[in-house]
C-alpha cells in the first residue's frame, strides 16, 4: 500500500491500544518490510482448482466414446488419491498443511466427486437408488474432513448432502428458484436440521475441529431457503411466514450474542426478501404491494442499522 | 473538519478502525473518527442491496402513480435522503447512502437526457459516466468511479465508432485509452495520498482498466483470436503485446509498493494472454483448462513453498487473524465448485448401459 500510517500507528501504540509486538507488526507492514501474497496465492489456487474441474468434466463428457468408463473411473480414482496422499502423509506425520496443500486435498475430494457421479451414471452400481452415492460421498468427505482437518472437503460434504435431498446448488438460482416449491422448501428444512444435529454432535465430540462456522452458514441459508420456498408456495404459506420470522429472529438473536454481524445481516435479508414475495403474491394492486414492499425494505435497512450499531457498542 | 465529507484524517482513522477491530478498543477510534458512522463489508453489501431496492421501488411507486417527470422526483427524492443520511445522521461509506446517491442521481440524469429530442448513444454514455463520476466523488466510491470512466471509453468508442471509415478503429483506440488509463493510474499510484479511498481508486483502475483495454482490443476480432504464427497485421499483436508489457510493469511495481492491486492486475493480465493464446497450440478446451490449472496450481504451491520464508520481505504466510468475508467465500466457492446432481437413470436401464455413450460399460461398442 502506497497509503501510510505510521503517525497514527505511534499513537495507537502510545495510547495503549495496541501493543508493542502488534504496532511493531503493523508498522512493518506499513513500512512494507513484510508484505504478504497470501491472499493472491488462495486466488489462483481457487481458479487452478476450477479450471482443472471444469477441465475433467467436459473431458469425460467429450471423450467417453474413446477413453472407456473404466478407465476414466481407475484414471480419477488415481488423481484423487495422489491429491489425498500429500495430507495423509502430513496428517501422519503430525505436521499441519500449507495452503496449496488445502488445495490439492480440495482438489482430490471434488475428482473423487466427480469419479463417484460418473461411476454411477454408467456403471448404475446403486441401481434404483443411484442417489444414494451422493449420501456415500457426503460421508467420504466428512470423514475425510475430519481425519484431514479440512474446512473445504467439509463444504463438499455438505454440498453433498444437500444434493442428495434434493436441493443441489444449481437449482438454487435466486428468483425463479423454487420450480417445485413445497417438495425443495421441505427437502432444504430437513437438510437443515440434520446439518443442525451434526453441529451439535461436532461441539459434543472430541474432536478439536474448527467446523462449526461451516454448519453454520450452510444450515442458516438451506433453512432460510426452505422457508422462503414455503412462502411463494399458496398451500404452505401460512407456515412458511411464521417459520420465516422465526428463522430470522434466532439468525438475529445468534448474530448478536456470538458478535457475527453476517447472521444478523442473513436473518434481515431474508425475511425482507420473504415477505415481499408474499406482499407481491396477496395484494394484486401494483401501487398497494409496492408501497408496502418499500416500507419493508426501509424498516429492514433501520433494523440493520440499529443491530449493527448495537453490536458495535458491544464491541466497547 | 468539514461538514460535507468524512476528512482524511478521519478517513485514515476508520481505515485503521477495520484493521484493528479485533482490539475491542472503539472508544479510542471513536474520538478520531468523530460522529461518522460507516459499516463493515458485509453490512455495506447488505446495505446497498436494501438501498438500490429502495430506489428501484420508490421509482415505480413514482411511475404506478403517474408522476410527471416520476424518474426527477425518485432522483431528487433518492438524493436528498441520501444526502440527509450523510449531512445528518453521518454516514460515510455505509452502503445504503451510496447506492441512494447513485440511484438517484443515474434517474435524475436521464431524466434530463430525454429533454433533448435527439438524444444518442453516446450522449447516453457521457450522462452515465457524469452520473457515476458526480457519486464516485462525492462517496469516493471506487466502483463508481470505475464504472464513470468505463462508461466514458464506451462514449470514446462510440465517437470514434461514427466517425472513422476503418471497420475497427473504435476498438483499437478504446482499448489504446484502456490501457493508457490502466498505465497512468498504476503511476499516480505511487503518490502518497491522504485518503485511503483514493488508493483504492486507483487500484481499481488498474485492476479493471487492464481486463478492459484487452476486451476492447480482443472485440475487434469478436473476441475470437487470430493464429499469431501466421498473421501479418502488425496491429493484431497489439493484443498480445499491451496485457504482456502491463502485466510486466505492474509486476515490479506491484513488488515494489507492496501493493496488492498491481498484482491483481497481473493475474488478469496473465488470464487474458492465455485466452488470447488459446489456439496457439491447437489442444481442445478440456486439454488446456487442465494445463493452465495445473501450470497455475504447480506455480502457486511452488511459490507458496518458496516464500514460506520471507524473501525480500515477502511471505505466502497469513499476516494477521481477521478474515471476516473472505472466509466465507472459501467456503461457498468450495460448495460452488461441487460436481452438480446427475439426472436420475431412465427406467429400465440396466446395470452396464451407460447413458453417456457407454464405451466398453455394457461389455460392447
Amino acid at each position: 500500500m502506497t497509503i501510510r500510517y505510521e503517525a497514527e500507528l505511534q499513537e495507537l501504540r502510545r495510547a495503549g491500544v495496541v501493543d508493542d509486538a502488534t504496532a511493531a507488526r503493523a508498522m512493518a507492514l506499513d513500512r512494507g518490510t513484510v508484505f504478504s501474497v497470501f491472499e493472491e496465492l488462495r486466488v489462483a489456487l481457487y481458479v487452478a482448482v476450477a479450471l482443472i474441474t471444469t477441465g475433467i468434466g467436459i473431458l469425460i463428457k467429450e471423450n467417453l466414446d474413446r477413453i472407456g468408463p473404466v478407465a476414466v473411473v481407475v484414471t480419477l480414482a488415481v488423481i484423487a488419491a495422489l491429491c489425498y496422499l500429500n495430507a495423509i502423509r502430513l496428517c501422519l506425520r503430525g505436521a499441519s498443511r500449507s495452503l496449496g496443500g488445502d488445495y490439492i486435498l480440495l482438489l482430490g475430494a471434488l475428482i473423487l466427486s466427480t469419479d463417484v457421479a460418473y461411476g454411477e451414471s454408467q456403471f448404475h452400481w446403486l441401481g434404483g437408488s443411484w442417489s444414494w452415492h451422493l449420501l456415500i460421498l457426503a460421508g467420504v468427505h466428512a470423514v475425510t474432513a475430519y481425519a484431514l482437518n479440512s474446512r473445504l472437503v467439509l463444504s463438499v460434504a455438505l454440498t453433498s448432502l444437500a444434493g442428495w435431498f434434493g436441493v443441489a446448488h444449481n437449482t438454487l438460482d435466486a428468483p425463479g428458484i423454487f420450480g417445485e416449491l413445497r417438495q425443495l422448501g421441505g427437502r432444504a428444512l430437513l437438510c437443515a436440521a440434520v446439518i443442525t444435529v451434526v453441529r451439535w454432535l461436532h461441539t459434543r465430540s472430541v474432536a478439536r475441529r474448527d467446523f462449526a462456522e461451516v454448519f453454520d452458514h450452510f444450515a442458516t441459508n438451506l433453512a432460510f431457503w426452505g422457508a422462503l420456498a414455503w412462502c411463494g408456495d399458496p398451500l404452505l404459506r401460512w407456515a412458511g411466514v411464521p417459520l420465516l420470522t422465526a428463522l430470522a429472529a434466532v439468525s438475529i438473536l445468534k448474530g448478536l450474542r456470538r458478535r457475527q454481524e453476517i447472521f444478523v445481516v442473513y436473518g434481515i435479508l431474508y425475511a425482507a426478501m420473504g415477505y415481499s414475495k408474499v406482499v407481491h403474491q396477496l395484494i394484486q394492486a401494483a401501487l398497494g404491494s409496492s408501497i408496502i414492499v418499500l416500507l419493508i425494505v426501509l424498516g429492514a435497512a433501520t433494523l440493520l442499522w440499529k443491530l449493527h450499531g448495537r453490536l458495535k457498542e458491544s464491541a466497547l | 473538519m468539514s461538514a460535507w465529507r468524512i476528512s482524511a484524517q478521519q478517513e485514515r482513522w476508520l481505515a485503521l478502525n477495520g484493521l484493528f477491530s479485533a482490539q475491542h478498543k472503539t472508544e479510542f477510534f471513536a474520538q478520531h473518527i468523530g460522529d461518522w458512522h460507516s459499516a463493515s463489508f458485509i453490512a455495506r453489501c447488505a446495505f446497498f442491496v436494501l438501498g438500490m431496492v429502495v430506489g428501484t421501488t420508490l421509482y415505480t411507486i413514482c411511475e404506478l402513480f403517474h408522476l410527471q417527470e416520476a424518474r426527477l422526483i425518485a432522483g431528487m427524492s433518492l438524493v436528498v435522503a441520501a444526502e440527509w443520511l450523510i449531512l445528518s445522521r453521518r454516514l460515510a461509506f455505509a452502503g445504503i447512502e451510496e447506492a441512494l446517491e447513485l440511484g438517484g442521481l443515474l434517474l435524475i440524469a436521464f431524466e434530463w437526457l430525454d429533454g433533448f429530442e435527439r438524444s444518442t448513444d453516446v450522449a447516453l454514455a457521457l450522462t452515465a459516466a457524469s452520473a457515476f463520476g458526480v457519486a464516485g466523488l462525492r462517496l469516493l466510491n471506487p466502483l463508481f468511479t470505475m464504472l464513470a470512466i468505463l462508461a466514458l471509453t464506451v462514449a470514446v468508442d462510440l465517437t470514434i465508432g461514427k466517425s472513422s471509415a476503418h471497420p475497427h478503429a473504435a476498438e483499437l483506440w478504446t482499448g489504446l485509452l484502456s490501457y493508457a488509463i490502466a498505465w497512468l493510474a498504476l503511476g499516480l499510484g505511487a503518490i502518497r495520498f491522504q485518503r485511503p479511498s483514493y488508493d483504492r481508486m486507483l487500484d481499481w483502475c488498474v485492476v479493471v482498466m487492464s481486463l478492459a483495454g484487452y476486451l476492447w482490443l480482443a472485440s475487434r476480432s469478436g473476441l475470437e483470436p487470430p493464429d499469431y504464427l501466421t498473421v501479418r497485421e502488425p496491429m493484431a499483436w497489439l493484443t498480445l503485446l499491451l496485457p504482456s508489457a502491463f502485466g510486466i510493469t505492474a509486476l515490479l511495481i506491484g513488488l515494489r509498493r507492496r501493493s496488492h492491486g498491481p498484482l491483481i492486475a497481473v493475474m488478469i493480465c496473465i488470464a487474458c494472454l492465455a485466452i488470447e493464446l488459446r489456439k496457439l497450440t491447437g489442444l481442445s478446451l478440456q486439454a488446456r483448462l487442465i494445463l493452465w490449472g495445473c501450470i497455475a496450481l504447480v506455480a502457486a504451491v511452488l511459490l507458496e513453498r518458496y516464500l514460506r520464508r520471507p524473501r525480500a520481505g515477502i511471505t505466502s504466510q497469513k499476516l494477521g487473524d481477521s478474515e471476516g468475508a473472505l472466509s466465507l467465500l472459501e467456503i461457498a466457492g468450495a460448495a460452488t465448485l461441487t460436481p452438480p446432481v446427475l439426472a436420475a437413470p431412465a427406467d429400465g436401464v440396466a446395470p452396464g448401459e451407460g447413458r453417456f455413450g457407454g464405451g466398453g460399460a455394457s461389455g460392447s461398442y
